[in-house]
Protein backbone atom coordinates (compact mmCIF):
# COMPACT_ATOMS: atom_id res chain seq x y z
CA UNK A 1 0.00 0.00 0.00
CA UNK A 2 1.45 3.37 -0.95
CA UNK A 3 0.32 6.88 -0.29
CA UNK A 4 -2.64 7.60 -2.53
CA UNK A 5 -1.87 11.30 -2.93
CA UNK A 6 1.84 11.57 -3.55
CA UNK A 7 4.51 10.14 -5.78
CA UNK A 8 8.15 9.52 -4.96
CA UNK A 9 10.43 11.05 -7.57
CA UNK A 10 13.98 11.29 -6.13
CA UNK A 11 15.49 12.94 -9.18
CA UNK A 12 18.21 15.56 -9.31
CA UNK A 13 16.84 18.91 -10.45
CA UNK A 14 18.00 22.49 -10.95
CA UNK A 15 16.67 25.24 -8.74
CA UNK A 16 16.91 28.99 -8.96
CA UNK A 17 17.16 30.19 -5.41
CA UNK A 18 17.22 33.59 -3.81
CA UNK A 19 19.60 33.35 -0.88
CA UNK A 20 19.14 35.89 1.86
CA UNK A 21 17.07 36.31 4.97
CA UNK A 22 14.17 34.25 3.68
CA UNK A 23 16.04 31.78 1.42
CA UNK A 24 13.36 31.46 -1.26
CA UNK A 25 13.48 28.93 -4.11
CA UNK A 26 11.95 30.72 -7.13
CA UNK A 27 12.00 28.23 -10.00
CA UNK A 28 12.68 24.55 -10.38
CA UNK A 29 13.69 22.79 -13.56
CA UNK A 30 12.59 19.18 -13.76
CA UNK A 31 12.61 16.98 -16.84
CA UNK A 32 13.27 20.09 -18.94
CA UNK A 33 10.19 21.80 -17.56
CA UNK A 34 10.53 25.12 -15.82
CA UNK A 35 8.11 25.38 -12.90
CA UNK A 36 7.55 28.66 -11.13
CA UNK A 37 7.29 28.34 -7.37
CA UNK A 38 4.28 30.16 -6.04
CA UNK A 39 4.70 29.65 -2.32
CA UNK A 40 6.97 28.00 0.23
CA UNK A 41 4.67 26.17 2.65
CA UNK A 42 7.31 24.84 4.97
CA UNK A 43 11.06 24.71 5.27
CA UNK A 44 13.32 23.07 7.77
CA UNK A 45 16.79 21.69 8.16
CA UNK A 46 17.56 18.12 9.14
CA UNK A 47 20.98 16.96 10.22
CA UNK A 48 22.21 13.53 9.21
CA UNK A 49 25.57 13.00 10.81
CA UNK A 50 27.47 16.15 9.96
CA UNK A 51 25.50 16.72 6.76
CA UNK A 52 22.76 19.31 6.68
CA UNK A 53 19.80 18.78 4.43
CA UNK A 54 17.41 21.65 3.85
CA UNK A 55 13.86 20.70 2.96
CA UNK A 56 11.49 23.01 1.13
CA UNK A 57 7.84 22.17 0.60
CA UNK A 58 6.66 24.43 -2.20
CA UNK A 59 3.69 24.63 -4.54
CA UNK A 60 3.05 25.90 -8.05
CA UNK A 61 0.07 27.76 -9.41
CA UNK A 62 -1.55 24.47 -10.55
CA UNK A 63 -1.93 23.28 -6.98
CA UNK A 64 0.89 20.72 -7.10
CA UNK A 65 3.17 20.39 -4.07
CA UNK A 66 6.86 19.60 -4.40
CA UNK A 67 9.22 18.37 -1.71
CA UNK A 68 12.71 19.67 -2.49
CA UNK A 69 15.89 18.72 -0.68
CA UNK A 70 19.04 20.81 -0.79
CA UNK A 71 22.21 18.99 0.21
CA UNK A 72 24.40 21.69 1.75
CA UNK A 73 27.58 19.63 1.32
CA UNK A 74 27.23 18.65 -2.33
CA UNK A 75 25.23 21.77 -3.22
CA UNK A 76 22.73 19.58 -5.05
CA UNK A 77 18.95 19.63 -5.27
CA UNK A 78 16.70 16.59 -5.30
CA UNK A 79 12.99 16.57 -6.08
CA UNK A 80 11.93 13.92 -3.61
CA UNK A 81 8.18 13.87 -3.93
CA UNK A 82 5.17 15.42 -5.65
CA UNK A 83 1.82 15.61 -3.88
CA UNK A 84 -1.51 16.26 -5.55
CA UNK B 1 -26.53 14.49 51.81
CA UNK B 2 -23.68 13.31 53.92
CA UNK B 3 -21.32 12.82 51.03
CA UNK B 4 -21.60 16.50 49.99
CA UNK B 5 -19.77 19.19 51.91
CA UNK B 6 -19.91 22.97 51.77
CA UNK B 7 -16.38 23.55 50.62
CA UNK B 8 -15.67 27.01 49.44
CA UNK B 9 -13.97 27.55 46.15
CA UNK B 10 -10.25 27.25 46.63
CA UNK B 11 -9.15 29.09 43.51
CA UNK B 12 -8.08 32.13 45.45
CA UNK B 13 -6.03 30.21 47.95
CA UNK B 14 -2.61 31.77 48.47
CA UNK B 15 -0.69 28.76 47.15
CA UNK B 16 -1.92 29.38 43.60
CA UNK B 17 0.59 32.09 42.92
CA UNK B 18 0.59 31.80 39.19
CA UNK B 19 -1.56 31.69 36.12
CA UNK B 20 -1.06 28.77 33.81
CA UNK B 21 -1.61 28.60 30.07
CA UNK B 22 -1.91 25.28 28.28
CA UNK B 23 -1.18 25.34 24.55
CA UNK B 24 -2.39 22.27 22.67
CA UNK B 25 -1.76 22.03 18.92
CA UNK B 26 -4.82 20.78 17.00
CA UNK B 27 -4.53 17.51 15.04
CA UNK B 28 -0.81 18.15 15.11
CA UNK B 29 0.89 15.61 12.83
CA UNK B 30 -1.94 15.80 10.30
CA UNK B 31 -1.88 19.61 10.34
CA UNK B 32 1.90 19.55 9.79
CA UNK B 33 1.35 17.41 6.69
CA UNK B 34 -1.33 19.77 5.44
CA UNK B 35 0.97 22.69 6.17
CA UNK B 36 3.70 21.18 3.99
CA UNK B 37 1.35 20.05 1.23
CA UNK B 38 -1.25 22.70 0.47
CA UNK B 39 -3.11 20.32 -1.87
CA UNK B 40 -4.15 18.27 1.18
CA UNK B 41 -5.66 21.17 3.12
CA UNK B 42 -9.36 20.89 3.79
CA UNK B 43 -9.27 17.18 2.93
CA UNK B 44 -9.61 14.23 5.30
CA UNK B 45 -6.08 13.00 6.01
CA UNK B 46 -4.60 10.28 8.17
CA UNK B 47 -0.99 9.94 9.26
CA UNK B 48 0.22 6.37 9.74
CA UNK B 49 3.43 4.64 10.74
CA UNK B 50 2.89 2.06 8.03
CA UNK B 51 0.97 2.39 4.79
CA UNK B 52 -0.43 -1.09 5.13
CA UNK B 53 -4.11 -2.10 5.36
CA UNK B 54 -3.47 -3.43 8.87
CA UNK B 55 -1.67 -0.25 9.90
CA UNK B 56 -3.46 2.26 12.09
CA UNK B 57 -4.00 6.00 11.96
CA UNK B 58 -1.74 7.75 14.47
CA UNK B 59 -3.10 11.22 13.71
CA UNK B 60 -6.23 12.36 11.88
CA UNK B 61 -6.90 15.76 10.36
CA UNK B 62 -9.77 17.90 11.60
CA UNK B 63 -11.70 16.97 8.45
CA UNK B 64 -11.11 13.24 8.98
CA UNK B 65 -12.20 13.48 12.62
CA UNK B 66 -15.51 15.00 11.55
CA UNK B 67 -16.16 11.90 9.45
CA UNK B 68 -15.37 9.57 12.34
CA UNK B 69 -11.76 8.63 11.53
CA UNK B 70 -9.87 8.66 14.80
CA UNK B 71 -6.48 7.74 16.20
CA UNK B 72 -6.33 3.95 16.17
CA UNK B 73 -8.66 3.48 13.16
CA UNK B 74 -7.29 0.81 10.81
CA UNK B 75 -6.32 2.11 7.38
CA UNK B 76 -8.72 -0.23 5.64
CA UNK B 77 -11.54 0.97 7.87
CA UNK B 78 -10.58 4.62 7.28
CA UNK B 79 -10.79 4.05 3.54
CA UNK B 80 -14.20 2.42 3.95
CA UNK B 81 -15.43 5.45 5.94
CA UNK B 82 -13.92 7.91 3.49
CA UNK B 83 -12.63 6.49 0.18
CA UNK B 84 -10.95 9.80 -0.71
CA UNK B 85 -8.96 10.04 2.52
CA UNK B 86 -5.31 11.04 2.03
CA UNK B 87 -3.06 8.53 3.81
CA UNK B 88 0.54 9.49 4.44
CA UNK B 89 3.52 8.01 6.24
CA UNK B 90 4.66 9.90 9.31
CA UNK B 91 7.66 12.19 8.97
CA UNK B 92 9.26 12.65 12.41
CA UNK B 93 11.90 15.12 11.19
CA UNK B 94 9.17 17.44 9.94
CA UNK B 95 7.21 17.37 13.21
CA UNK B 96 10.33 17.91 15.33
CA UNK B 97 11.34 20.88 13.19
CA UNK B 98 7.93 22.52 13.56
CA UNK B 99 7.87 21.78 17.29
CA UNK B 100 11.26 23.46 17.58
CA UNK B 101 9.81 26.64 16.01
CA UNK B 102 6.73 26.48 18.25
CA UNK B 103 8.84 26.14 21.37
CA UNK B 104 10.89 29.17 20.37
CA UNK B 105 7.67 31.20 20.17
CA UNK B 106 6.37 29.99 23.56
CA UNK B 107 9.68 30.56 25.32
CA UNK B 108 9.74 34.19 24.20
CA UNK B 109 6.84 34.95 26.59
CA UNK B 110 8.04 33.22 29.75
CA UNK B 111 11.08 31.21 30.68
CA UNK B 112 8.84 28.95 32.74
CA UNK B 113 7.66 26.53 30.07
CA UNK B 114 6.96 22.85 30.53
CA UNK B 115 6.98 20.97 27.23
CA UNK B 116 4.52 18.30 28.22
CA UNK B 117 4.61 16.45 24.90
CA UNK B 118 5.56 17.11 21.28
CA UNK B 119 2.40 19.18 20.76
CA UNK B 120 1.45 20.39 24.24
CA UNK B 121 3.10 22.91 26.55
CA UNK B 122 2.29 24.58 29.84
CA UNK B 123 3.38 28.20 30.33
CA UNK B 124 3.59 29.66 33.81
CA UNK B 125 3.03 33.36 34.47
CA UNK B 126 3.30 35.28 37.74
CA UNK B 127 0.02 36.40 39.14
CA UNK B 128 1.01 40.05 38.74
CA UNK B 129 -0.14 39.73 35.14
CA UNK B 130 -3.89 40.12 34.72
CA UNK B 131 -6.03 37.57 32.91
CA UNK B 132 -6.56 40.16 30.18
CA UNK B 133 -2.84 40.53 29.67
CA UNK B 134 -2.40 36.76 29.50
CA UNK B 135 -5.32 36.41 27.10
CA UNK B 136 -3.64 39.02 24.89
CA UNK B 137 -0.46 36.90 24.97
CA UNK B 138 -2.54 33.87 23.97
CA UNK B 139 -3.91 35.71 20.93
CA UNK B 140 -0.39 36.82 20.04
CA UNK B 141 0.87 33.23 20.31
CA UNK B 142 -1.85 32.02 17.96
CA UNK B 143 -0.98 34.78 15.50
CA UNK B 144 2.75 34.07 15.64
CA UNK B 145 2.27 30.31 15.23
CA UNK B 146 0.45 30.96 11.96
CA UNK B 147 2.99 33.51 10.81
CA UNK B 148 6.20 31.79 11.87
CA UNK B 149 5.44 28.06 12.03
CA UNK B 150 2.70 27.66 9.44
CA UNK B 151 -0.52 29.33 8.37
CA UNK B 152 -2.45 26.04 8.56
CA UNK B 153 -1.50 25.34 12.16
CA UNK B 154 -3.96 26.12 14.92
CA UNK B 155 -3.92 25.56 18.65
CA UNK B 156 -6.37 25.48 21.51
CA UNK B 157 -5.35 27.46 24.56
CA UNK B 158 -6.63 27.11 28.09
CA UNK B 159 -5.89 29.60 30.88
CA UNK B 160 -6.52 28.92 34.56
CA UNK B 161 -5.03 29.08 38.02
CA UNK B 162 -3.95 25.44 38.02
CA UNK B 163 -2.31 23.11 35.56
CA UNK B 164 -5.34 20.81 35.68
CA UNK B 165 -7.89 23.50 34.80
CA UNK B 166 -5.63 24.99 32.11
CA UNK B 167 -5.64 21.57 30.44
CA UNK B 168 -9.39 21.15 30.92
CA UNK B 169 -9.95 24.62 29.43
CA UNK B 170 -7.89 23.90 26.33
CA UNK B 171 -9.93 20.74 25.72
CA UNK B 172 -13.24 22.64 25.70
CA UNK B 173 -12.98 24.20 22.27
CA UNK B 174 -11.18 22.46 19.43
CA UNK B 175 -9.91 23.59 17.05
CA UNK B 176 -8.57 27.09 17.65
CA UNK B 177 -10.13 27.74 21.06
CA UNK B 178 -9.19 30.15 23.81
CA UNK B 179 -10.96 29.48 27.08
CA UNK B 180 -10.35 30.94 30.52
CA UNK B 181 -11.53 29.07 33.60
CA UNK B 182 -11.70 31.08 36.80
CA UNK B 183 -13.57 30.92 40.09
CA UNK B 184 -16.54 32.70 38.57
CA UNK B 185 -17.19 30.38 35.65
CA UNK B 186 -15.75 27.08 36.81
CA UNK B 187 -19.07 25.59 37.93
CA UNK B 188 -20.78 26.64 34.74
CA UNK B 189 -18.01 25.05 32.67
CA UNK B 190 -18.05 21.86 34.70
CA UNK B 191 -21.84 21.60 34.48
CA UNK B 192 -21.56 21.16 30.71
CA UNK B 193 -19.06 18.33 30.91
CA UNK B 194 -19.17 14.60 31.37
CA UNK B 195 -16.84 12.91 33.80
CA UNK B 196 -14.78 11.46 30.96
CA UNK B 197 -14.25 14.96 29.53
CA UNK B 198 -12.09 15.64 32.57
CA UNK B 199 -8.35 15.14 32.26
CA UNK B 200 -7.40 11.92 34.03
CA UNK B 201 -10.86 10.34 34.19
CA UNK B 202 -11.05 7.17 32.12
CA UNK B 203 -14.17 5.11 31.44
CA UNK B 204 -13.06 2.72 34.19
CA UNK B 205 -12.74 5.54 36.71
CA UNK B 206 -16.09 6.90 35.61
CA UNK B 207 -17.71 3.57 36.46
CA UNK B 208 -16.02 3.59 39.85
CA UNK B 209 -17.32 7.10 40.53
CA UNK B 210 -20.79 6.13 39.34
CA UNK B 211 -20.83 3.31 41.87
CA UNK B 212 -20.22 5.92 44.55
CA UNK B 213 -23.15 7.97 43.28
CA UNK B 214 -21.04 10.58 41.48
CA UNK B 215 -22.21 11.12 37.92
CA UNK B 216 -21.03 14.59 36.91
CA UNK B 217 -17.86 16.68 37.34
CA UNK B 218 -19.84 19.16 39.42
CA UNK B 219 -20.98 16.41 41.79
CA UNK B 220 -17.37 15.31 42.05
CA UNK B 221 -16.30 18.84 42.95
CA UNK B 222 -18.80 19.14 45.79
CA UNK B 223 -18.58 15.63 47.14
CA UNK B 224 -17.14 15.26 50.62
CA UNK B 225 -13.37 14.84 50.32
CA UNK B 226 -13.25 12.37 53.23
CA UNK B 227 -15.94 10.27 51.52
CA UNK B 228 -13.79 10.03 48.39
CA UNK B 229 -10.63 9.36 50.34
CA UNK B 230 -12.33 6.54 52.20
CA UNK B 231 -13.80 4.93 49.09
CA UNK B 232 -11.19 5.64 46.43
CA UNK B 233 -7.99 6.25 48.31
CA UNK B 234 -5.61 9.07 47.56
CA UNK B 235 -6.43 9.08 43.84
CA UNK B 236 -9.98 10.08 44.67
CA UNK B 237 -8.72 12.80 46.95
CA UNK B 238 -6.36 14.10 44.25
CA UNK B 239 -9.24 14.28 41.77
CA UNK B 240 -11.33 16.21 44.27
CA UNK B 241 -8.40 18.56 44.98
CA UNK B 242 -7.88 19.31 41.30
CA UNK B 243 -11.57 20.07 40.79
CA UNK B 244 -11.47 22.39 43.79
CA UNK B 245 -8.63 24.44 42.36
CA UNK B 246 -5.78 23.08 44.46
CA UNK B 247 -2.51 22.90 42.57
CA UNK B 248 -1.23 19.41 43.24
CA UNK B 249 0.27 18.60 39.84
CA UNK B 250 3.99 18.72 39.56
CA UNK B 251 5.34 21.58 37.54
CA UNK B 252 8.35 20.54 35.50
CA UNK B 253 10.08 23.50 33.98
CA UNK B 254 12.39 22.11 31.32
CA UNK B 255 15.62 23.34 32.84
CA UNK B 256 14.67 21.65 36.09
CA UNK B 257 13.61 18.40 34.51
CA UNK B 258 15.70 15.59 35.79
CA UNK B 259 15.52 12.70 33.38
CA UNK B 260 14.96 9.47 35.21
CA UNK B 261 14.79 6.97 32.40
CA UNK B 262 15.52 6.39 28.73
CA UNK B 263 13.27 4.15 26.70
CA UNK B 264 12.39 2.90 23.31
CA UNK B 265 9.35 1.04 22.01
CA UNK B 266 8.66 -0.46 18.62
CA UNK B 267 5.49 -1.72 16.93
CA UNK B 268 6.23 -4.50 14.49
CA UNK B 269 4.64 -4.25 11.07
CA UNK B 270 4.99 -7.98 10.60
CA UNK B 271 4.14 -9.60 13.90
CA UNK B 272 6.48 -12.48 14.59
CA UNK B 273 7.45 -15.22 17.01
CA UNK B 274 10.79 -15.70 15.27
CA UNK B 275 13.34 -15.06 18.03
CA UNK B 276 16.11 -14.23 15.55
CA UNK B 277 14.07 -11.39 14.10
CA UNK B 278 13.10 -10.15 17.57
CA UNK B 279 16.76 -10.32 18.65
CA UNK B 280 17.76 -8.03 15.76
CA UNK B 281 15.14 -5.53 16.84
CA UNK B 282 16.34 -5.71 20.44
CA UNK B 283 19.88 -5.10 19.23
CA UNK B 284 18.86 -1.99 17.38
CA UNK B 285 16.72 -0.70 20.23
CA UNK B 286 19.49 -1.18 22.78
CA UNK B 287 21.89 0.59 20.42
CA UNK B 288 19.58 3.61 20.34
CA UNK B 289 19.26 3.57 24.14
CA UNK B 290 23.02 3.13 24.58
CA UNK B 291 23.67 6.07 22.22
CA UNK B 292 21.30 8.30 24.16
CA UNK B 293 22.91 7.35 27.47
CA UNK B 294 26.43 7.93 26.16
CA UNK B 295 25.47 11.31 24.67
CA UNK B 296 24.26 12.36 28.12
CA UNK B 297 27.28 10.79 29.79
CA UNK B 298 24.93 8.63 31.85
CA UNK B 299 24.69 4.94 32.61
CA UNK B 300 21.79 2.83 33.82
CA UNK B 301 21.46 0.44 36.71
CA UNK B 302 18.00 -0.91 36.00
CA UNK B 303 16.68 -2.42 32.81
CA UNK B 304 13.10 -3.20 31.90
CA UNK B 305 11.97 -5.24 28.91
CA UNK B 306 8.48 -6.08 27.81
CA UNK B 307 6.48 -7.12 24.82
CA UNK B 308 2.86 -7.42 23.81
CA UNK B 309 1.43 -10.44 22.08
CA UNK B 310 -0.77 -10.01 19.03
CA UNK B 311 -3.85 -11.58 20.60
CA UNK B 312 -3.53 -10.10 24.05
CA UNK B 313 -1.28 -10.50 27.03
CA UNK B 314 2.41 -9.96 27.15
CA UNK B 315 5.59 -10.25 29.10
CA UNK B 316 7.52 -7.80 31.26
CA UNK B 317 10.66 -8.15 33.39
CA UNK B 318 12.68 -5.71 35.42
CA UNK B 319 16.33 -6.47 36.01
CA UNK B 320 18.76 -4.74 38.28
CA UNK B 321 22.17 -4.80 36.61
CA UNK B 322 25.15 -5.93 38.64
CA UNK B 323 27.04 -2.96 37.26
CA UNK B 324 25.67 0.24 35.74
CA UNK B 325 26.22 0.36 31.99
CA UNK B 326 25.69 2.42 28.85
CA UNK B 327 27.26 -0.14 26.54
CA UNK B 328 24.74 -1.12 23.86
CA UNK B 329 26.08 -4.65 23.54
CA UNK B 330 25.91 -5.27 27.28
CA UNK B 331 22.36 -3.94 27.44
CA UNK B 332 21.46 -6.14 24.50
CA UNK B 333 22.86 -9.24 26.18
CA UNK B 334 20.65 -8.64 29.20
CA UNK B 335 17.44 -8.20 27.19
CA UNK B 336 18.37 -11.05 24.86
CA UNK B 337 18.73 -13.32 27.89
CA UNK B 338 15.08 -12.72 28.74
CA UNK B 339 14.03 -13.43 25.17
CA UNK B 340 16.02 -16.67 25.10
CA UNK B 341 14.55 -17.94 28.35
CA UNK B 342 10.96 -17.21 27.38
CA UNK B 343 8.81 -19.46 25.22
CA UNK B 344 6.87 -17.26 22.84
CA UNK B 345 3.31 -18.60 22.82
CA UNK B 346 2.07 -16.02 20.31
CA UNK B 347 3.38 -13.54 17.77
CA UNK B 348 4.90 -10.39 19.25
CA UNK B 349 3.28 -7.13 18.18
CA UNK B 350 5.13 -4.52 20.22
CA UNK B 351 8.39 -4.38 22.17
CA UNK B 352 9.40 -1.99 24.95
CA UNK B 353 12.80 -1.44 26.53
CA UNK B 354 13.42 1.07 29.26
CA UNK B 355 16.45 1.79 31.43
CA UNK B 356 16.38 3.71 34.70
CA UNK B 357 18.45 4.23 37.81
CA UNK B 358 20.53 6.69 35.81
CA UNK B 359 23.84 7.92 37.13
CA UNK B 360 26.78 9.85 35.71
CA UNK B 361 29.23 7.55 33.99
CA UNK B 362 32.71 7.73 35.41
CA UNK B 363 36.15 7.27 33.94
CA UNK B 364 37.69 3.84 34.35
CA UNK B 365 41.44 3.94 34.38
CA UNK B 366 42.59 0.91 36.29
CA UNK B 367 44.14 -1.84 34.21
CA UNK B 368 41.92 -4.36 35.99
CA UNK B 369 39.11 -2.94 33.89
CA UNK B 370 40.99 -3.35 30.63
CA UNK B 371 38.12 -5.22 28.94
CA UNK B 372 35.69 -2.59 30.07
CA UNK B 373 37.94 0.19 28.77
CA UNK B 374 38.23 -1.55 25.40
CA UNK B 375 34.44 -1.75 25.17
CA UNK B 376 34.12 1.92 26.06
CA UNK B 377 36.74 2.87 23.47
CA UNK B 378 34.94 0.78 20.84
CA UNK B 379 31.62 2.45 21.64
CA UNK B 380 33.24 5.87 21.50
CA UNK B 381 34.76 5.13 18.10
CA UNK B 382 31.46 3.85 16.71
CA UNK B 383 29.65 6.88 18.13
CA UNK B 384 32.11 9.23 16.44
CA UNK B 385 31.53 7.59 13.06
CA UNK B 386 27.76 7.69 13.48
CA UNK B 387 27.92 11.32 14.67
CA UNK B 388 29.79 12.25 11.53
CA UNK B 389 27.91 10.22 8.94
CA UNK B 390 24.48 9.66 10.52
CA UNK B 391 22.79 7.07 12.73
CA UNK B 392 23.53 3.41 11.96
CA UNK B 393 26.18 4.23 9.35
CA UNK B 394 28.26 1.65 11.17
CA UNK B 395 26.49 -1.12 12.99
CA UNK B 396 26.72 -4.74 14.09
CA UNK B 397 27.25 -7.30 11.32
CA UNK B 398 24.00 -8.99 12.22
CA UNK B 399 22.10 -5.92 11.06
CA UNK B 400 23.30 -6.23 7.52
CA UNK B 401 20.28 -5.78 5.22
CA UNK B 402 18.18 -4.98 8.24
CA UNK B 403 19.02 -1.41 9.18
CA UNK B 404 16.67 0.17 6.66
CA UNK B 405 13.72 -1.81 7.88
CA UNK B 406 13.55 -0.09 11.25
CA UNK B 407 12.23 3.37 10.71
CA UNK B 408 12.54 6.53 12.73
CA UNK B 409 9.57 6.85 15.05
CA UNK B 410 7.86 9.84 16.50
CA UNK B 411 6.77 9.84 20.10
CA UNK B 412 3.58 11.44 21.34
CA UNK B 413 5.31 12.09 24.64
CA UNK B 414 8.30 14.24 25.42
CA UNK B 415 10.79 14.42 22.58
CA UNK B 416 13.83 12.35 23.41
CA UNK B 417 17.22 13.43 22.24
CA UNK B 418 18.11 11.87 18.95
Amino acid sequence: MTSNSSEKINEEIKVIMLFGKDNMPLWLVWRQRRIRIKKVNLKFCNKKGETYRHYFYVNDSNGNDYKLCFDAVNLSWILEEISF
Amino acid sequence: MEKYSRYNNLFEMPHNQQIIMHVDMNSYFASCEQQANAAWRGRPLGVCSYLHPKGTIIAASKEAKKLGVKVGTKLQEAQNICPSIVLVRDDPAKYRAITHTLRGILQSYTFKVEHYSIDESFLYFDKEKSINEISAIAYKIKERIQKEAGDWLTCSIGIAGTKFFAKVASDIKKPDGLIVINDKNVDERLSKMRLTDIWGISYGLEKQLNRLGVFTPLELKYVNAAFLLKNMGKNGYFLWSRLNGLEIDQIKIDKETNQKSVGNSYTLLEKTRDKDKVALLLMKMTEKIGRRLRKKNMQAKVLWIGWKYLYGGGFARREKLAEASNDSWELFQHVFGHLQRKILHDKISKIFINVSGLEKSHELQLSIFEDKIKKIQLSESLDKINDKYGEFTISRGAWHNWSEQINDRISFGKMQDE
